[in-house]
């Protein structure tokens, strides 16, 4: 499986008379863009701002950011399978991106009805939290959307989130038939043989027992080829994830950090270098019975085992009890004999609780990408008592609802509380603490 | 972490989850295993009467367990 990527780079946004990319520099029709995304007769809102690096600008709520990607050659579509986009298996011919910028899914849409899962990430374009986020250094195009709030919950998702990828598919469209000015190839080459076989264990939220929704249909966080369902684990070439096969939002893993996941990125660059990038696994996880967490964590090692993996690095993207999936996985693999790495973030260790859920003896090689949450003095980050400054603009929904049952609204241009942080995949700009 | 804090109080716990590793961990001494996360008191996939069964069978053995000394963590099923 061969894929080049080109690059486009984007280094300024303007609104104009036509959609071009010409000279690094992104020219937008607005108005023609948006009378598209309104077409949809279930769209009730779509509007279009810039937000710039540096700038004092918080972007409220965010549900997802998208990297422009158009397959130029090759089979099937970038983001497959998710808002009914075909679902032939993506990584190879070619692929444009737009570097530099994202299309930020801006909705007070809930991912789902089910209680628990709010909306709850914002990015702020200057400021102590942009400088944790990759996304402040990107030009962010964002798309205020919302849907006929009569519809169901999986309609409005829909509706919003196909706006989305219309708009990303209309940007990256604009490279058809360009030269990229930069380009990469991706293929798994035979390497010599002496190299350790390395898998990519990547753990991914299913919001599926908590939305009690396992149809195709509920695509409203993580999702393969659009599935967002609990599946067993799922071989897969890292092409296909670079073609956008597996994407967000589930809170911090937004569309574009998954198609840019670094340690994927990285693993293929050393490939043949010191290591040989045996493939990746995805695994799900928030299954409800330890036995069917036992049983995919066991089949995670039976794949790894099949790929012929020597080493293989385990992260994950969020969550509580999904942390026992990623550190059974971690000790299946390595009773397995495959040294595991596991990268994660830790928790408030306040009141004498262990920073991992689970620490088992197996992980016995950690990378920790961030320490805490809100309140841990020593943790990474800004503590919640130290709150993010005001800004001077708010793209986005003017207040937002907070504290325990949601009954007090604040205003988001206001100094704000840092948001729930779990940079599990160490997605950050903080470097991480290896153990 | 209550379970722990009410313990360190002198009052004897029993706790009910599907996710029996985590309490081991934290050190609570009584962990009885339910049937799934989603819920850890019940069984929904069987019919009421069942279930009130399942329920009920679920307090006698907690009751059991608490009376039971234990030297180390363990999990009850």
């Amino acid at each position: 499986m061969r894929l080049e990527l080109g690059s486009f780079p984007v280094t300024d946004i303007v609104f104009g008379a036509r959609t071009r990319w010409q000279d690094s520099v992104l020219e937008i029709d607005a108005r023609a863009l948006l009378e598209e995304m309104r077409s949809d007769p279930r769209i009730t809102r779509a509007e279009l701002e810039l937000a710039r690096p540096g700038e004092s600008v918080r972007i409220w709520p965010v549900r997802d950011a998208v990297e422009p990607r158009i397959k130029v050659e090759g089979p099937g579509v970038a983001y497959p399978g998710i808002c009914g986009r075909a679902i032939d298996t993506v990584g190879q011919g070619r692929t444009h991106r737009l570097a530099g910028m994202s299309v930020v899914e801006v909705s007070e849409v809930l991912p789902h009805d089910a209680g628990g899962d709010y909306n709850s990430i914002f990015y702020d374009m200057s400021g102590p939290w942009a400088e944790m986020i990759p996304m402040s250094k990107l030009l962010n195009l964002c798309l205020l959307v919302e849907a006929d709030p009569a519809l169901t919950i999986i309609d409005q998702n829909d509706a919003v989130h196909r706006a989305t990828l219309k708009l990303a598919d209309r940007l990256a469209a604009t490279t058809v038939g360009l030269e990229p000015p930069q380009r990469e190839v991706f293929e798994l080459g035979p390497v010599d043989p002496a190299l350790p076989k390395v898998v990519y264990i990547p753990c991914l939220h299913s919001a599926q027992a908590m939305s009690g929704n396992g149809s195709n249909g509920f695509f409203c966080t993580t999702a393969t080829y659009g599935l967002s369902m609990l599946t067993p684990p799922w071989p897969m070439h890292p092409n296909e994830i670079l073609d956008g096969a597996i994407t967000g939002p589930y809170r911090i893993a937004t569309s574009w950090h998954l198609a840019n996941n670094r340690i994927l990125l990285e693993l293929y660059r050393r490939h043949g270098v010191d290591l040989n990038f045996a493939g990746v696994i995805a695994v799900r996880t928030e299954w409800t019975t330890m036995e069917e967490k036992e049983l995919m964590c066991l089949q995670t090692a039976k794949v790894a085992q099949m790929l012929g993996a020597q080493g293989a690095i385990v992260a994950w993207d969020a969550g509580g009890n999904e942390f026992l999936e990623v550190v059974h996985t971690v000790r299946a693999c390595q009773r397995a004999g495959i040294k595991t790495v596991l990268l994660t973030s830790e928790d408030d260790p306040t009141g004498g609780a262990p920073t991992l859920l689970e620490p088992l003896p197996e992980a016995d090689a950690v990378v920790s990408t961030f320490i805490g949450g809100s309140g841990y003095p020593g943790g990474s980050g800004p503590a919640s008592s130290q709150m993010l400054p005001a800004m001077a603009r708010v793209i986005g929904s003017p207040t937002r609802l907070v504290g325990a049952v949601r009954d007090e609204v604040i205003d988001v241009a206001g100094p704000m509380p840092p948001p729930r942080y779990n940079d599990t995949y160490g997605f950050g700009r903080y470097s991480g603490v290896e153990y | 972490m209550i379970a722990r804090e009410l313990e360190k109080a002198g009052v004897p716990v029993v706790q009910l989850t599907a996710l029996t590793p985590i309490p081991n961990t934290l050190g609570v001494n009584r962990v009885l295993a339910s049937a799934a996360i989603t819920y850890p008191t019940g069984d929904p996939s069987l019919p009421p009467a069942e279930e009130k069964q399942v329920r009920k069978q679920y307090l006698r053995k907690a009751l059991k367990a608490l009376q039971q000394q234990v030297e180390k963590p363990e999990v009850f099923y």
